[in-house]
C-alpha cells in the first residue's frame, strides 16, 4: 500500500530564497527531481530524503507528512504487524 | 527522534547536477564505437564479408568500452533520472517483445516485408526514446 505523501519544500524554499536550481546543487540532484518532490510527483529516497532534512536543519518528519495521517500510519503500522 | 545534524549541511557543489556530464574519455569511448562500427561497415562494403573476421575484435573491444562508458554515465545520474531511463529501457525492451510476436503476422500475410537488423535497432531507439519521454513527461 503506497502511503501519499505531502512535503513543505517548496515554504521551505521559499523561506530560504533558494531558486529549485539552488536547492538541485546544494542536493546534487536535477532542478527536475526537486520540482517533481516538491510537487508530489515522485517521493525521494530515504538517503535524498535526509539530504533534504540535513539541508533544512529539520527532521525528516518536518519536512514530509503522510496525508490523512497518523491514523492511517498506524493502521499501515498494525498491518505490517 | 532522530535530529538532523547540522554540521553536516553540505555547501553548494559545483558539479552536483543531476544531469551527468560526459567526461573527455568517455566521448572519445562513444567515438570509438561510432567509428570502428562505421569502419566495419566500409570494410564490409569495400572487401565483403570475409575481410570483416580482421574488424571483429575491435568492433567487440570498442562496445565493451561503450557499454561500460554508458553504465558509469547511468550511475552517475540521481535517482530520478535513472528511474526514467530505467522506464524507457523497459518501455523499449516491451516495446521490440511485442514487435516480436506481432510483426511476423504483417510479414505473413504480406503487408510488410522482412524486418532488417538494422530496422529493429532503429524500432527499438524509437521505444526507447519514446519511454523516456513519457517518463519524462509524467515527472515534469
Amino acid at each position: 500500500m503506497a502511503l501519499p505523501v505531502k512535503n513543505r519544500l517548496r515554504v521551505l524554499r521559499a523561506e530560504r530564497d533558494w531558486s529549485q536550481s539552488d536547492l538541485a546543487v546544494r542536493l546534487g540532484v536535477s532542478r527536475q527531481t526537486v520540482n517533481a518532490v516538491e510537487t508530489g510527483k515522485y517521493d525521494p529516497s530515504l538517503p535524498l530524503a535526509f539530504r533534504i532534512a540535513r539541508e533544512f536543519s529539520l527532521r525528516i518528519e518536518e519536512i514530509f507528512d503522510p496525508e490523512d495521517s497518523p491514523a492511517l500510519i498506524t493502521n499501515h503500522l498494525e498491518v505490517q504487524k | 527522534m532522530i535530529v538532523a545534524d547540522t554540521s553536516l549541511s553540505s555547501s553548494p557543489r559545483a558539479s552536483g547536477l543531476g544531469c551527468a556530464r560526459m567526461q573527455r574519455g568517455e566521448i572519445v569511448a562513444v567515438g570509438a564505437f561510432v567509428v570502428t562500427c562505421a569502419a566495419a561497415a566500409a570494410v564490409r562494403k569495400l572487401y565483403g564479408v570475409e575481410a570483416l573476421r580482421w574488424c571483429l575484435p575491435a568492433v567487440v573491444l570498442s562496445g565493451v568500452l561503450y557499454l561500460r562508458t554508458i553504465s558509469r554515465i547511468v550511475s552517475r545520474l540521481d535517482e530520478l533520472q535513472q528511474r526514467i531511463w530505467l522506464e524507457a529501457v523497459g518501455f523499449g525492451a516491451l516495446g521490440i517483445f511485442l514487435t516480436g510476436i506481432i510483426y511476423p503476422m504483417f510479414e505473413k500475410s504480406g503487408v510488410l516485408g522482412p524486418l532488417q537488423p538494422l530496422g529493429m535497432s532503429a524500432l527499438l531507439v524509437v521505444f526507447v526514446i519514446a519511454g523516456y519521454l513519457q517518463a519524462r513527461w509524467r515527472f515534469r
